[in-house]
């Protein structure tokens, strides 16, 4: 090759990663509408395209494995082969050898990977069986009318830029300390008083236009949830075949975006959700024509935002959450007493026990060791919720609630015992001075509000700090479950919109901690656990 | 540079620094860069040889008091007080870490065979810590094994589980307040 191959690989991994999930929601569609000539031209322009740009870089392999798959694909448009389950399950066994082909590539590994030269000869015998046409595969001009469409690669998508996730999350975190220094500036500045009156006009102006640079990074990290949504069509498909079921999925608000590392971190969830409900929810399809059902059950994939959250929804029609069998479970498990009744409410809520899972024998599929409470910690960790709500008969649906961006929240800046901390602003209620006089100085107390005892922490003590050296100290209450709770601080140093990460690795996963940020000048605040650090047991203190 | 005539006689590079009042050394090749010690943000509930965490430019990243972890004495910050960034392997990950030194003194250039090795007891840092010794004017400098020392980055977490010994010393415990 005459030219620099290596800037070409990146772009040629990620088009054919794109390609061939195309190719496998292609597939699984004509499942169900086997006669769709657009899906079946859409199927065949991916497999060229790959053809094309793996012959561009030397990838034999590819190259010749894509070749024999057009030729299948070719007598499927054609009619001379008909697309059953069978070929199907070929097919798509082909687009995972591809993946695991283009990954190695441009390694300059060309190994051939597991089963490639059964699959190919199976691919082979496809092409070759099924109807007479011999010129088929001597004549590959004859398909080039349905693969030339203007889609060459590097020409079709100009206007567009493929951007790193990591350049994007720099620029997002610079754009956060940006604003936090700008308050700090803006707080100076009013500060100062008459003679900065004219800087601060100024700085404001400055500030609204920082405020749009961060509102279109945002937005620049906000994808639709289509394409994450669509390869569990092949979830399903598989997990049904697996179970002697038939399914399909319907996807609703494919359009619904949210911010790309909630979209990653929601794939393996749902993943599970989807597995879970065509493996428990769903009836084999002679219980569901015994019911009156469709033989082929329907598994939803929704999507929504509501009141600035975004709301995913995994609901199947089967035949509802059977509490009795949860119940016997539970109490096979040791979860549950064999005297003790449950409403509707706290059955569900065992679901999500560790060490719950009613699956009958172990599959493949879902019976990997991940269960609901897995599911449940994964969606917590986004800051989410999942609830469960089931009718007899008509369905089971389990509804995740996240908020729409985890990279930036508002925080609200506190000090305490020399160090600076960060609430999340959506916890806190109001702020008061804590009265000195009369109340325990140990690491909790209980204050007055409006007639109401309210119970809190000093945040210095229980973190362990330094000494507190105010003499006067705050109150910030906040919601803690049905009522309200207080932190004891140092001081109120004002909100702040707040670029949220981890704590470096391999400091994880501190009690009380929710991660760290960094402040406008430089130092680190760790951003606290609120409803962690509220509800941990701690002794009766008393001084 | 000489270039080494036998290959077991390569130069090896060293970082020698001060640390709990001791001449240490790391291997060169996981030092980053070495920072000024400033403002270290305090983490509560972990390993009282955490320091805390600073920001090394746009990261946020764990500062380590080895000497708290060897239960030395604990030298005041100075303005000779350095951190020390290495790069190191904790648990399948790369992960840049802080390491305290009162003070960087200089980089050591020794032949493989000018390193001696630990004996088995007797060093003020366990043997199972180093990866020998150097012998210097004033005595010895201690090499750490500070890949080793911190792949074991479980101890970092400790606090949760009740302070724990790294490397057989136990480690000195704050009082909270």
């Amino acid at each position: 090759m005459d030219f620099d191959a290596s800037a070409l690989l990146p772009i040629f991994v990620s088009e054919a990663e794109d390609g061939l999930a195309s190719m496998e929601q292609c597939l699984v569609a004509l499942e169900t509408r086997p006669d769709d000539t657009e899906i079946l031209g859409e199927l065949f322009r991916a497999a060229h395209t790959l053809k094309g740009n793996s012959a561009t870089l030397g990838f034999a392999a590819i190259t010749a494995f894509t070749h024999v798959l057009e030729d299948v694909l070719d007598r499927v448009r054609r009619k001379d082969v008909k697309l059953g389950r069978e070929l199907a399950t070929l097919l798509l066994e082909s687009v995972d050898l591809l993946r695991t082909l283009v990954k190695k590539a441009p390694a300059g590994d060309d190994t051939p990977a597991p089963r490639q030269a059964a699959l190919l000869k199976a691919l082979e015998r496809a092409a070759a069986g099924g109807g007479a046409s011999e010129s088929l595969l001597a004549a590959p001009d004859a398909r080039e009318d349905v693969a030339v469409d203007g889609h060459r690669p590097g020409t079709g998508r100009t206007r567009d830029l493929r951007v790193g996730l990591d350049e994007l999350d720099r620029l997002l975190r610079l754009a956060g300390e940006i604003a936090i220094s700008r308050s700090r500036i803006g707080s100076l500045l009013d500060a100062a008083g008459e003679p900065g009156r004219e800087a601060l006009e100024a700085h404001r102006d400055a500030e609204r236009l920082d405020r749009d640079v961060q509102e279109l990074v945002m937005r620049m990290r906000m994808v639709p949830l289509g394409a994450s949504f669509r390869p569990h069509a092949r979830t399903v498909r598989d997990a049904a075949l697996a179970k002697g079921k038939q399914a399909r999925l319907v996807i609703e608000g494919e359009e619904v975006e949210a911010d790309l590392a909630v979209v990653e971190q929601l794939r393996d969830p749902i993943t599970h959700m989807v597995r879970n409900a065509v493996d428990h929810g769903v009836e084999r399809p002679d219980e569901r024509r015994a019911r009156g059902k469709e033989p082929v059950a329907t598994i939803t994939l929704r999507a929504r935002h509501e009141a600035g959250q975004l709301v995913v929804e995994v609901a199947d029609d089967g035949a509802g959450i059977d509490h009795a069998r949860i119940l016997a479970r539970a109490r096979e498990r040791g979860l549950l007493r064999e005297s003790q009744s449950l409403g509707e409410r706290e059955i569900h809520e065992l679901m999500f026990s560790p060490g719950f899972s009613t699956a009958e024998s172990v599959t493949e599929l879902s019976g990997r060791g991940i269960g609901m409470d897995v599911v449940r910690r994964n969606i917590a960790s986004l800051r989410g919720t999942v609830e469960v709500a089931s009718r007899a008969g008509e369905g089971t649906t389990l509804t995740i609630r996240l908020p729409l961006t985890l990279a930036v929240i508002p925080g609200f800046l506190v000090a305490a015992g020399g160090e600076r901390y960060v609430l999340p602003l959506e916890c806190v209620v109001e702020c008061l001075d804590l009265p000195s006089a009369g109340y325990d100085s140990g690491p909790t107390g209980v204050a007055e509000l409006r007639g109401e005892s309210v119970p809190y922490l000093r945040v210095a003590d229980v973190l362990g700090a330094g000494a507190r050296a105010a003499a006067r100290e705050c109150l910030v209450v906040v919601e803690h479950g049905e009522g309200l709770a207080g932190l004891a601080v140092d001081g109120l140093l004002g909100e702040a919109q707040i670029v949220v990460q981890s704590l470096g690795h391999p400091l994880h996963s501190v009690r009380g901690v929710s991660g760290s940020t960094i402040l406008g000048d430089g130092r680190v605040a760790l951003i606290l656990d609120v409803a962690a650090l509220l509800s941990e047991p701690r002794k009766e203190a008393h001084a | 540079m000489i270039e080494a005539p036998e290959p077991e006689a390569a130069v090896l590079q060293f970082l020698s620094f001060q640390m709990g009042g001791l001449a240490c050394a790391v291997d060169l090749a996981h030092v980053r860069e070495i920072v000024r010690y400033e403002h270290v943000t305090r983490v509560p509930r972990v390993a009282s040889c955490v320091r805390g965490v600073i920001n090394l430019r746009g990261s946020v990243v764990p500062v380590i008091d080895l000497a708290v972890g060897f239960g030395l004495r604990e030298g005041a910050v100075t303005a000779e007080t350095c951190l020390l960034m290495v790069d190191l392997m904790v648990g399948g990950e790369r992960s840049v870490m802080g390491v305290v030194a009162e003070s960087v003194s200089q980089v050591l250039e020794l032949r493989g065979d000018e390193l001696e090795p630990v004996p088995a007891f007797g060093t003020p840092i366990p043997a199972a810590a180093l990866v020998g010794l150097a012998r210097s004017e004033g005595g010895f400098t201690l090499v750490l094994d500070v890949q080793r020392l911190m792949a074991e980055g479980t101890f970092l977490n400790a606090r949760a589980a009740g302070e724990r010994a790294v490397f057989g010393t136990p480690i000195s415990m704050e009082k909270t307040a």
